[in-house]
């Protein structure tokens, strides 16, 4: 059952951060690859991806230009910048921090 | 500023629209009709002002350009009612400067650190009547009798306030001075800037008249003239 992306905003960051790590992208080919990746249950809604998008710009971890795209249409492509990927690396010891920690109340408390 | 402005909203909505053209596109690959596709698109992708709005929250450039909008809408305002405008001004004109000037007194007298040392131990004396209200000036006779015979101060020292006309100038003007004993500046354990202070002695009648300067005064009314300061050590 897909999950309402009531994500909190880290994670939804952390989700199109490490999705740009492969290549730069456009928005809805972001959406979708997350969608494709965690097998339709992370289903990301425009009202939320594209805030994400652009405040992650504004903080300078992505940048985002004008490019053609396969269909050859215009379209709003952003790529990991070196701060970006800087900040990757620190979301995910912190994303594995934080499961790690829940994991251990549900098995031991 | 509004033509980047602009070109944002152009670009939010472009690439707003772009998505929604993709997701129609992936619709009807999946096979539905145009029509059903387009409706079907339009509906996942939901509320797409306030997307939008949220998105210009996100940049900093927006949040001034609102605050300076603000600002200007404000302004029309002030000038559509010129006599409610001109009340306000003048309001905030006396306080302000009624503030000023208040602080600016408590500043001088009760902040300002006082520029000789110990100040907690120099105190004023004067004299007065139990009768009459007020204090009076201490007389100079009076004075040399304190300072004979009393053992409470280390030193006593006369201040007479006084205005003084200054001549020798295009124009007499008037000053505000004091008279004082001899050992004034060496009571408050200051140093002159340029030339020297008082020289016991120099308070006794039939001794040369002798003037010290405070800076304000050197550098307004005598305009700074270090020669000066010179010539009347001279004398």
């Amino acid at each position: 059952m897909p999950l309402q992306t009531d994500l909190l905003q880290g994670t939804l960051d952390l989700l199109i951060l490490k999705t740009l790590t492969l290549e730069p992208n456009h928005g809805w080919g972001i959406a979708q690859r997350i969608q494709q990746v965690s097998r339709d249950v992370l289903q990301v809604g425009q009202g939320s991806l594209y805030p994400a998008l652009h405040r992650l710009e504004g903080k300078g971890l992505i940048n985002s230009d004008w490019r053609e795209s396969e269909n050859h249409r215009r379209a709003k492509y952003y790529e990991l910048t070196r701060a970006g990927r800087r900040q990757l690396e620190r979301e995910i010891s912190e994303w594995n921090r934080l499961v790690g920690a829940i994991g251990l109340v549900i098995e031991g408390a | 500023m509004k033509i980047s402005r602009r070109n944002r909203d152009v670009e939010l909505n472009e690439e707003f629209r772009d998505h929604l053209e993709r997701e129609v596109q992936k619709n009807i690959a999946d096979g539905m009709a145009p029509d059903e596709a387009r409706r079907r698109a339009a509906i996942a992708l939901g509320a797409i002002e306030s997307a939008k709005e949220e998105c210009r929250e996100q940049h900093l450039s927006y949040w001034i350009e609102t605050t300076l909008q603000d600002l200007g809408y404000g302004l029309r305002l002030l000038r559509k009612s010129p006599g409610f405008t001109c009340i306000a001004i003048a309001i905030l004109a006396l306080g302000i400067g009624a503030n000023t000037a208040i602080f600016s007194a408590v500043n001088a007298t009760l902040f300002a650190r006082w520029p000789f040392p110990h100040p907690e131990k120099i105190v004023i004396i004067a004299e007065g009547a139990p009768a009459k209200p007020g204090w009076s000036l201490v007389s100079v006779p009076n004075f040399e009798d304190y300072s004979r015979e009393q053992k409470t101060f280390d030193q006593l020292a006369l201040w007479i306030s006084q205005s003084i006309n200054l001549t020798g100038q295009e124009r007499p003007d008037r000053l505000i001075g004091s008279f004082v004993s001899a050992n004034f500046f060496e009571l408050f354990g200051t140093k002159p800037q340029l030339g020297r202070l008082f020289l016991p002695g120099e308070d006794q009648s039939g001794a040369e008249n002798v003037a010290v300067l405070s800076h304000d005064a050197w550098q307004t009314r005598f305009g700074a003239d270090a020669v000066l300061i010179h010539d009347w050590e001279g004398r």
